[in-house]
């Protein structure tokens, strides 16, 4: 009786050995791309169009820029862990950039822009996430957010910051702006 | 049971997780092993054996393939151990005949012995692969299992569970890409 056991789950074995091949070698194929390697999209979680009534002291510069960008990332977020480092690694050099960053304490936000090395970016600590919900109208992270003179113009979903400045840069030139008023 | 027979059902429970995988690998994705082959196969002898173009080798790899599966399984059946131990001898022995090809000629295409998994090209690894593959078939040949030694039932539980571990190990880039995506990507997946 056990030798059929053993014989069956031999069987069993092969069969998943077999399928793990093959999802192996599926991924193998598949290009980067499509496997979630980087993307942006774009999102209509965003009070797309408005002007937010109130502005931290650390963003109050916001409505004065042309273009600006707010990444909105949360600290029990591990895609936001992986964006803070992308900016960090290959995008110091983007001033019209800020950071709002959503947590439960102002202990726990701080301690992300800490250990994060984000001290170098504007950040605002967004605690429970009550100003990037009710004056932005953003419920998630990762997401940026595109202000134009302090307005709302486009919301993104994305797992890739230089794409993402990518398509702001594309979406800033006057010839391709779309207000999305 | 003997310590003898405890080192000869580990030892061929190991070589049977590996060969598993081995030949589940060939079977997918042949055209690597077959890559590999063609670039090692003299010229004088590559039309002979069918390796004289693009594409074509893989009958061969799926055929180590085939021979790779039915030594596994062999080794697992008291009954037929040793003539599978025989022909995993010839496996090792034409393992380590690759391995010094590929360290003379200096190969550079991907073995393919665990199929995507294997970057390295045939060499020295092969050649200590194919040495133990030999050792274990004297092994086999030298120990004899008595009557109610619990190696029929011990051998093929043993083997499954070693060959699923084997397997996921060696794909355990992927398993951790997959499960990271699956809890960081989709947009608006993260809700604070």
């Amino acid at each position: 009786m056990l030798v059929v056991f053993g014989f069956a789950l031999l069987v069993l074995a092969v069969a998943v050995v077999v399928l793990f091949a093959m999802i192996g070698e599926l991924a193998a194929r598949v290009p980067a791309a499509e496997t979630g390697a980087g993307w942006v999209r774009p999102t209509d979680e965003a009070r797309l169009g408005s002007v937010p009534e109130v502005w931290p002291p650390e963003l109050a510069h916001a409505p004065d820029r042309d273009t600006y960008v707010l990444l909105v990332l949360s600290t029990v977020c591990n895609s936001c862990k992986a964006v803070a480092a992308q900016l960090v690694d290959g995008q110091a050099d983007w001033d019209g950039v800020g950071i709002v960053v959503s947590t439960a304490s102002r202990r726990n936000g701080d301690d992300f822009v800490a250990e994060r090395r984000l001290g170098g970016f504007v950040s605002y600590v967004d605690e429970s996430g009550s100003w990037s919900r009710e004056q932005l109208g953003v419920e998630s992270s990762p997401t940026a957010v595109v202000l134009r003179r302090g307005r709302v113009v486009a919301a993104y979903a994305f797992s890739d910051l230089a794409l993402l400045r990518s398509e702001v840069d594309d979406r800033s030139r006057p010839s391709e702006a779309k207000e999305a008023v | 049971m003997a310590f003898g027979t405890v080192l000869v059902c580990l030892g061929n429970a190991v070589a049977a997780a590996i060969l598993v995988n081995a030949a589940a690998a060939k079977l997918v994705a042949p055209e690597r092993l077959a890559n590999a082959l063609r670039q090692l196969a003299p010229a004088s002898i590559a039309g002979w054996i069918g390796l004289d173009g693009e594409g074509t080798g893989a009958g061969i790899a799926r055929t180590a393939a085939g021979v790779e599966a039915a030594a596994a399984v062999g080794l697992l059946v008291p009954e037929v151990r040793v003539p599978a131990a025989a022909l995993l001898a010839l496996l090792g022995a034409c393992f380590a005949a690759l391995g010094v090809a590929g360290s003379v000629r200096g190969g550079t295409a991907p073995c393919g012995c665990f199929g995507v998994d294997s970057d390295r090209p045939l060499g020295a690894a092969n050649v200590v692969a194919g040495l133990a593959m030999v050792g274990l078939a004297a092994l086999n040949a030298r120990h004899g299992l008595g009557a109610g030694s619990g190696y029929a039932e011990a051998a093929p539980a043993l083997a499954s569970i070693l060959s699923i571990a084997l397997s996921l190990w060696m794909r355990r880039r992927l398993v951790t890409r997959l499960l990271l995506a699956r809890r960081a990507a989709t947009p608006g997946s993260e809700v604070r």
